[in-house]
């Protein structure tokens, strides 16, 4: 188990390192950030100047990389070149709202997802398994910023019941997830019932019956466990999701996160807060995924993770 | 998109009077900003304003700051704009840190400052103060540390104390339109302060003279600023302003249709439609930038053809929803030019004689100034195209926009969707070299107009009149290197109970609205 985690724990480095020499390489071809610091119309090339050697962005690609690797492995991040603080600070002082963001819209799509699952899944070819699979097919179809846009119209301009963006309560947290959370919904209903169905007419259940087992039982007991393990990957995978999406959500509904600063920093071309944005997310993705793998552990007996 | 640093490089109506000592006010007196307070006015008012600043500092911070620092910071002067029946804007002057001024030489400008002021933290405000902040603005160094653009530091010579209360400021040449800058965008910065603290931690908790100081900040979240009770004039109308930061304009008007913002800054006429749309305190000059290096536009009948092909009063009523007017120059200067007429037939007619029917042209924009470009950008293809021309429309970020803008001529796309706020205080001196000067960020050089606008700077009166009204008709009618489009007014979407008449201006004051 410990160099199985071990192995996760490196490879998941090895992506980040990876992404990190991506980042830095793609973000100078696509723009230089002096362009947006500085005023087009009122610079001189004197502040130009001023601004190159101040940021170091006047040396060649290579030596700022080499600087630059050398600083990330003694974990620094360097300065925002915007907000002049540690863009490990200024990405930081956001996980907590995207790990609340991400985590709620987990819980909701799981806590929806799973019992209209089974529900659909007891009677496959019904009118209600009908309807949940055309439900859930749109639903997935939907893009989340989609979704963002009506639940602010109706629901907090015309209805008045939510506030339309920000953050600070809970009241603040529930659009951005029934935004984010169709997508997640969909995957988790589609997979777990298709599972549940094939599960339902595996011998064991025969047998389970047999026993004098009730329908929730047979269900609750001896189906869910095994029907989740393709759901369960469905999960992990959900993360990725709503890490990408969040970075339309949280800036339309101006939910302090990790996405939104993201954006802002590859709009301003900021690269060190980029970079640190982007190891942070790396971070987070390569957690979800270790805590996938021990949950399918846990699930299933003949899956060992060495 | 009005920025802080748009206001900055604006210059004054010199021309118009402004040369002259202004008229003394009492000390102590309140400034004429039209809001009083309201015994019904709430006690935290939420504004809905476009980005959150990096930072509080002032004079080089673009981005959301101006609306948020000019509560805690205050000006010498202010200024209301009106449009007059030509179309001309006419400024009046309001006396803040400042009480007059004069110039007693050509390179010398003199300010008598206000007594009994004093900063949020104690400190009182003296020319040394003003000092301090022409220090930090001057300091070229400093600015590069903070990732800022020093943009006025070569127009200045230096500050000189006189005495506690005057203060003179040199410029190193004489340059009537320096004096703009040192009117309204000046503000006070607390020496001792700044000396203790250091710039940087200054600028996440800054301190200055106005109605309202720093109270918090959440970043992400909201600035919080509240009342100051040690404020010289009328106290501010509200405890407590909230600033929260929405960048999407529809999102922005929405906050104030769900009653979470009183006030949601320029949301652009289509947002604002149906709602109590409060129009003015900032516009912009919206237009093509045409290069005259390009194969195609560099011949001056095609750019002639261009400026025929817009129907710029449809533009005005439609996309504007009226709140725009059609333009001929820099907005609501004091020349009498003609918009070009919406006159196809006689466009597609230059075009063939140009030889440059089926021609295609690239229009680049992305400048996100105004929340209406898209739509524009569409109109200006059909337009163009309606007369023989074909157009590619390619938007970029504003990063690239900005680079695109920056190249040599050579390299330049035909067309570039550009709007500015040059020339918004009724004077165009430094705008002309800037849109129309070798060394500026337009695509045309005339060595003749160079030399031109630099002779401009140096007069006054109805000398200065005369010679920018030749300079505006050759522009115009000779070399044709713009389509000046629009005027476009800010619109704000303000609560039902926000009642404001807002000038012209070239900027927002939040003192011109009242909440209830």
């Amino acid at each position: 188990m410990i160099r199985y985690l071990i192995g996760r724990v490196l490879s998941g480095l090895a992506v980040v390192v990876a992404l990190i020499v991506l980042t830095f390489f793609a973000t100078h071809f696509i723009g230089d950030p002096l362009n947006l610091m500085l005023d087009r119309e009122t610079s001189t090339e004197a502040d130009r100047q001023a601004l190159l050697a101040a940021t170091g962005l006047d040396r060649p690609l290579w030596i700022q990389f080499v600087e630059y690797a050398g600083n990330l492995a003694r974990g620094d991040f360097g300065r925002s070149l915007w907000q002049n603080r540690p863009a490990a600070i200024v990405v930081l002082e956001r996980v907590p709202a995207t790990l609340t963001l991400a985590g709620a819209t987990l819980a909701f799509s799981v806590a929806m997802g799973v019992p209209i699952a089974m529900l659909a899944a007891r009677q496959p070819g019904s009118r209600f398994d009908l309807a949940v699979t055309t439900i859930t097919t749109a639903m997935g179809s939907m893009a989340p910023f989609w979704w963002a846009l009506a639940l602010i119209l109706v629901v907090a301009v015309q209805l008045r019941w939510l506030p339309t963006s920000g953050s600070g309560t809970w009241q603040h947290l529930i659009l951005p997830v029934l935004a984010l959370a169709p997508a997640p919904i969909a995957r988790i209903t589609q997979i777990l019932r298709a599972s549940i169905v094939g599960e339902l007419r595996q011998p064991y259940i025969a047998t389970a019956r047999a026993k004098g087992a009730g329908e929730r039982q047979v269900l609750i007991g001896h189906v869910l466990r095994n029907a989740a393990l393709p759901a369960i990957t469905v999960l992990g995978a959900q993360v990725v999701g709503l890490l990408s999406s969040a970075v339309l959500v949280e800036t339309i509904f101006a939910w302090p996160g990790v996405g939104q600063v993201a954006l802002q920093a590859v709009q301003r071309r900021d690269l060190p807060v980029l970079i640190a944005a982007v190891f942070y997310t790396g971070v987070i993705v390569a957690v979800a995924n270790i805590l996938v793998d021990l949950a399918y552990a846990a699930l299933d007996p003949r899956v060992r993770l060495t | 998109m009005q920025t802080r640093r748009d206001v900055l490089k604006l210059f004054g109506v010199a021309a118009a009077g402004g040369l002259a000592a202004c008229a003394p006010a009492a000390p102590g007196s309140t400034p004429a900003s039209g809001v009083q307070p309201t015994a019904s006015a709430p006690a935290t008012v939420t504004i809905a304003n476009e980005v959150e600043p990096p930072d509080l500092l002032p004079y080089a911070n673009g981005f959301g700051g101006w609306l948020i620092d000019r509560q805690i910071y205050e000006p010498l002067f202010d200024m209301r704009m009106s449009v007059n029946a030509q179309g001309v804007g006419e400024v009046a002057w309001i006396p803040r840190l400042a009480l007059s001024y004069e110039r007693v030489d050509p390179l010398r400008w003199r300010f008598k400052l206000r007594p009994n002021v004093q900063f949020h933290n104690g400190e009182p405000f003296t020319a040394q103060s003003i000092k301090a902040a022409f220090d930090v603005l001057a300091d070229r160094q400093l600015a590069a540390r903070l990732k800022k653009s020093s943009i006025l530091a070569s127009s200045y010579a230096g500050a000189e104390v006189v005495d506690d209360l005057t203060v003179d400021i040199l410029t190193p040449t004489p340059n009537a339109e320096a004096l703009s800058f040192l009117r309204i965008s000046l503000v006070a910065l607390p020496p001792k302060l700044l000396a203790e603290k250091g710039v940087e931690a200054f600028a996440e908790k800054p301190v200055g003279t106005g109605r309202y100081q720093m109270a918090s900040w959440s970043r992400g979240q909201e600035i919080r600023l509240s009342r100051f009770a040690g404020y010289w004039g009328t106290k501010a109308p509200v405890e407590t302003l909230r600033f929260i930061a929405r960048p999407d304009a529809a999102v922005r008007a929405q906050t104030v249709r769900g009653g979470e913002a009183l006030f949601a800054y320029n949301v652009g006429s289509e947002q604002a439609a149906g709602g109590n749309a409060l129009v003015g305190g900032g516009f912009q000059s919206s237009g093509i930038r045409l290069n005259n290096a390009h194969p195609v536009t560099g011949d001056v009948r095609v750019r002639r053809a261009l400026n025929l092909a817009i129907d710029r009063a449809a533009i005005a009523r439609t996309i504007f929803r009226g709140t725009a007017v059609p333009i001929a120059f820099f907005a609501f200067q004091p020349v009498k030019l003609e918009p070009y007429g919406y006159k196809p037939d006689e466009a597609r007619k230059l075009i063939d004689e140009a030889g440059a029917r089926g021609a295609t042209l690239e229009l680049v924009y992305g400048e996100t100034r105004i929340p209406e470009e898209d739509q524009l950008a569409e109109v200006y293809k059909a337009a163009f195209e309606a007369i023989g021309l074909k157009v590619t429309l390619r938007k970029v970020e504003p990063v690239q926009y900005n680079e695109i803008g920056a190249r040599p001529f050579a390299d330049q796309p035909p067309l570039y969707m550009e709007t500015t706020s040059s020339g918004n205080y009724g004077e165009v001196g430094n705008s002309l070299r800037d849109k129309y000067g070798c060394a500026g960020t337009g695509t045309f050089c005339n060595p003749d107009l160079d030399k031109q606008y630099t002779e401009l700077a140096a007069l006054d009166g109805d000398v200065r009149l005369s010679r920018l009204q030749q300079i505006a008709d050759r522009l115009h009618t000779q070399e044709v290197s713009r389509v000046w489009v629009v005027a476009v007014r800010q619109v704000h979407l303000a609560g039902p109970n926000v009642k404001a008449n807002l000038p012209a201006n070239a900027y927002l004051l939040l003192d011109d609205l009242t909440f209830a």
